[in-house]
């Protein structure tokens, strides 16, 4: 059976409900997103200074939706600065066929057609205390603008965040709302990418969770993970996973690490779990992570997971 | 009374149920005593020959006479070689009446007998037609030569006969046939027992054994058996012989004898050695009744599997935990009764065989979080299908081994007998048997069982065996230091559970080579120890250091064994000793386990009482309580 079946079976079956959440949710415990300027250095936690997001619209919702990004703009006191904000980050939304489908959309590297789909919606900001700490709207879009894909149970939306220039890191959350104004969740919307860049808590007890989705032609996944900085402990859990720990990258390198998946890992979602140093504060940390099965093709973060949290079921054997 | 009292209520002609009994191969033949003219039954072992019953006109007090005008006597025969008998003789002038005696049951020394006769044996009274002089038991005591001290049995009443005797080998059971109202109808089997120095009420054997017609003959052989003839259950015809055997309280279905012991004819009145191998019995096969030998072929089984123990002792483990340290979680089990062990891999001991629920939570030990909440596991645990022989593995000459065949785990498969063969092929004998080995060496000891008849006529057979190691001498190890314990003791450990030390007595046998014998001793006197201490867990920490240092033997001298044997307190309810005892045996077994010592180097056994030591010295009248053995031998 296709993995898309299984992820609209998820979506129907899951207990948890389904509403569209910021991305970052709240269950990953991931405090923002984070892209970079186009001249900054790949040192300090970006590895592409692109970022691109899906958010799936449930074919139930006809009404008009709006995409808010939270403090879009580079500049104030939460986003990231280098020597003086200098940077614009542009932000654009797509559209129509081949925005999710085309292979280049789903790839880590951004080669080829990336920006597959219609450019719906754009705009730089650069530092502009007008979006500082706030939410901007990008919309409405009709939702059957979006490109139809039955695997997922909607329409297909894609917002790439792209550091245009300077070298600050510009710091955000997205929404999936119906209205323009304010944060009203779309039932059954979610958020997923191939490639998370994310700004990790400063908390030293704050444990971070992504939920990649595994696929059923996979028989191993690698993990990749870029400017952990030796942040404590990355660590995989799933049905059949207690707490394998990942190898971790040190400073703007990448880390990938293998792991087989078992059967009862097919078509079901794992975590991945960060949890800080204990021992020494590392504060404003960003890190990129990607997961690829065997053929090398990247499996999509789901800000809710598919099929809820996955509980780890010991298979107990006396012998 | 008439012989045709007898054929009354012994001899009733069956339904033409024929069914065709499969022939072990007995010899059966005619006894040179019996005459064709005359009758002769119910056959009794006495002093090397005979006592009997018969109508042979050997005397002139002919009085209440059958439409023959013959009487029933008691006689006896005995041999005149080891072929040749002599003339059959009255036994006895004292029991001799005017009217018909026997058939006789004696006690195991001889000293007393029990025998039919009727009621009244007042010749004024006799009345040929008169059915109203019933039958009773009576009983008689053998001083000074002569048969006397004739009592009526205690239940004998005017109105129903009471006839047949049989005394059980030891003496205390007394089986009899009777037609006393209650019963299935016709004669029916029972039983009484000795107590308070007279015969207890009454039992009828139950609706298993006693049918409508007639139960009668009862022949009360060693190991349980009991023999009987009967025209109510389907035969060849006539009245056949069958064996019963009451097993925890209840009589199994009547086993139908051998095709050539019984006939379309009347057979009936049977004695046998105590393993069947040979007897006599009583047939009218040849029109009058007459007394038959038979002789049977050995049991012989096929094969004999040699016994597998069973273990409760198992490792849990989450099979999809990679075994890497780095992994910081803690596996927590729960095996019910607050017994709690922690570790990715556990061992647990069961206490036996049954459904047991494992739960497992596992905890993150960096966040405390529960990753796995109460995961259960079912596990169902069987006894391996087999006869099993309880006993120890090892013993002295001249010392009885005890053998218990009743722990048996077999489906659909009911015991009807116990053959045990220690070497001089099979022979009948009792669930639990005793054996004094002569000469040291190894012996194989099999215990074969057969099983109720199939419908298609077979009989199912077990067979299993077992080694046992029999020395001339054991050399008992006197441990020093600390914890000379003579008793049992109670002792709180720090955690406040209740534990039990148990005394441990050390053998070493002489197989074992003089440098090795001192070598094991300097290891056991460094522990100083010489109890083991089990609480609820198992055995405790405070018998780690003894237990390792016989770990530490085993080891070091891969060409010794060594033989537990546990025989747990008496402060449980008598059922339940031998399943503590075997479920420290397992606790100690899964010890050892965890010390990578294999069964083949060590086996622990548990008993129940009744087991003396090894030690030569003590009498084997005394039962032993809370004791653990530990023999090291020679592999």
């Amino acid at each position: 059976m296709n993995r898309y079946l299984y992820i609209i079976f998820f979506l129907l079956a899951s207990r948890i409900p389904l509403f569209s959440q910021p991305a970052p949710a709240a269950e990953e415990n991931i405090p923002y997103l984070i892209t970079f300027g186009g001249n900054a250095e790949t040192t300090w936690g970006d590895d592409d200074f692109c970022q691109i997001f899906f958010c799936v619209i449930p074919s139930s919702q006809t009404d008009p939706v709006y995409i808010r990004i939270f403090d879009p703009d580079t500049g104030g006191d939460l986003d990231e600065l280098k020597a003086g904000f200098n940077t614009v980050v542009n932000f654009s939304i797509y559209t129509g066929d081949g925005c999710w489908s085309d292979t280049s959309a789903q790839s880590i590297y951004l080669s080829g057609n990336f920006r597959s789909g219609y450019l719906a919606s754009s705009k730089s900001f650069g530092s502009d205390p007008k979006y500082n700490n706030k939410w901007y709207s990008f919309g409405p879009f009709n939702p059957f603008e979006g490109e139809n894909v039955d695997k997922l149970g909607g329409r297909v939306l894609k917002i790439i965040a792209q550091g245009i220039s300077g070298d600050d890191g510009n710091i955000y959350k997205y929404f999936l709302s119906t209205s323009p104004s304010e944060n009203i969740p779309v039932e059954g919307g979610n958020f997923f990418t191939y490639k998370y860049h994310f700004r990790l808590s400063d908390d030293q007890k704050h444990v971070c969770q992504i939920y990649p989705f595994v696929d059923e032609e996979a028989i191993s996944i690698e993990i990749s993970n870029f400017d952990w900085d030796n942040d404590g402990i990355i660590r995989i859990f799933s049905v059949a996973k207690n707490g394998y720990l990942c190898d971790v990258s040190g400073e703007d390198n990448w880390v990938v690490r293998k792991f087989p998946i078992v059967s009862e890992e097919k078509n079901s979602t794992i975590e991945i779990q960060f949890i800080k140093n204990q021992f020494e504060q590392i504060r404003n940390n960003n890190v990129v992570v990607a997961v690829r099965n065997q053929y090398g093709i990247a499996l999509p973060f789901y800000v809710i997971p598919i099929g809820g949290i996955p509980v780890y079921s010991p298979k107990i054997r006396m012998r | 009374m008439r012989k045709h009292f007898y054929i009354i209520f012994f001899t009733t002609l069956l339904t033409n149920v024929v069914l065709q009994g499969q022939s072990q191969g007995f010899i059966v033949k005619p006894t040179p005593f019996s005459s064709s003219t005359f009758d002769e039954f119910s056959p009794v072992f006495y002093e090397g020959g005979i006592v009997f019953c018969s109508n042979q006109s050997n005397n002139s007090l002919v009085s209440y006479q059958d439409e023959q005008s013959r009487l029933f006597k008691i006689c006896l025969v005995t041999k005149k070689d080891s072929t040749e008998w002599k003339y059959p003789k009255l036994f006895s002038k004292e029991l001799t009446s005017d009217f018909n005696d026997g058939p006789v049951t004696f006690s195991k020394n001889g000293n007393f007998i029990y025998y039919s006769r009727n009621n009244s044996i007042k010749n004024l009274l006799r009345n040929i037609s008169d059915t109203s002089n019933k039958l009773g038991i009576y009983s008689a005591e053998f001083i000074n030569g002569i048969w006397t001290n004739i009592k009526p049995f205690t239940h004998n009443n005017q109105s129903n006969n009471f006839c047949t005797p049989s005394l059980d080998p030891d003496g205390s059971r007394i089986y009899f046939s009777s037609d006393m109202p209650g019963g299935s109808g016709g004669m029916d089997l029972y039983y009484c027992d000795w107590r308070n120095d007279d015969w207890d009420q009454p039992v009828n054997l139950g609706p298993v054994v006693n049918t409508q017609k007639n139960e009668s003959f009862p022949f009360a052989g060693r190991y349980g058996r009991l023999y009987f003839a009967s025209d109510g259950h389907n035969g060849l015809g006539g009245k056949d012989l069958f064996y019963t055997r009451e097993i925890n309280g209840d009589w199994i279905a009547p086993v139908h004898l051998d095709s050539a012991i019984n006939s379309p004819a009347d057979d009936f009145g049977l004695v046998a050695d105590s393993t069947f191998k040979y007897g006599y019995f009583s047939t009218n096969r040849r029109k009058s009744d007459d007394i038959f030998s038979f002789s049977s072929p050995p049991v012989e089984f096929a094969s004999c599997d040699t016994i597998k123990e069973d273990n409760y002792c198992f490792t849990f483990f989450d099979e999809l935990h990679s075994q890497i340290d780095t992994i910081p979680v803690i596996y927590r089990w729960d095996f019910g009764n607050g017994i709690v062990r922690t570790g990715p891999e556990v061992s647990h001991c069961f206490p036996g065989p049954g459904e047991y629920s494992v739960m497992l939570t596992i905890i993150d030990e960096l966040t405390g979080n529960v990753i796995a909440d109460k995961v259960t596991y079912k596990a169902e645990l069987e006894n391996i299908k087999q006869p099993y022989i309880n006993s120890y593995n090892v013993s002295i000459v001249d010392k009885p081994v005890f053998f218990d065949g009743q722990k048996i785990n077999l489906i659909d498969f009911r015991v009807t007998d116990y053959l045990w063969n220690f070497g001089d092929g099979f022979n009948p004998g009792a669930p639990f048997m005793s054996k004094t080995f002569k000469n040291e060496g190894e012996y194989t000891v099999r215990l074969g069982l057969l099983g109720e008849e199939d419908t298609l006529g077979l009989i199912p057979k077990k067979c299993v065996m077992k080694k046992i190691r029999i020395y001339d001498n054991l050399q008992e190890l006197t441990l020093k230091g600390r914890g000379e314990e003579s008793e049992v003791l109670r002792v709180t450990e720090p955690v406040g559970e209740q534990s039990k030390a148990i005394p441990v007595k050390i053998y070493l046998t002489d197989d074992l080579p003089q440098n090795q014998n001192a070598g094991i001793k300097e290891v056991l006197n460094k522990s100083g120890l010489s109890t083991l201490k089990f609480d609820q867990y198992g055995v405790t920490s405070s018998s780690y250091q003894l237990l390792d240092n016989i770990a530490g033997i085993l080891k070091e001298n891969p060409d010794t064994r060594l033989e537990i044997a546990i025989h747990a307190t008496e402060d449980r309810a008598p059922g339940d000793k031998l399943m503590l005892s075997e479920k420290w045996a397992q606790e100690l077994s899964r010890y050892f386990k965890t010390r990578k010592i294999g069964m083949e180097s060590v086996r622990c056994k548990g008993f129940s009482t009744a087991h003396p030591v090894l030690k030569p010295s003590v009498s084997d009248n005394i039962t032993i309580d809370g004791i653990i053995e530990l023999i090291f031998m020679k592999k």
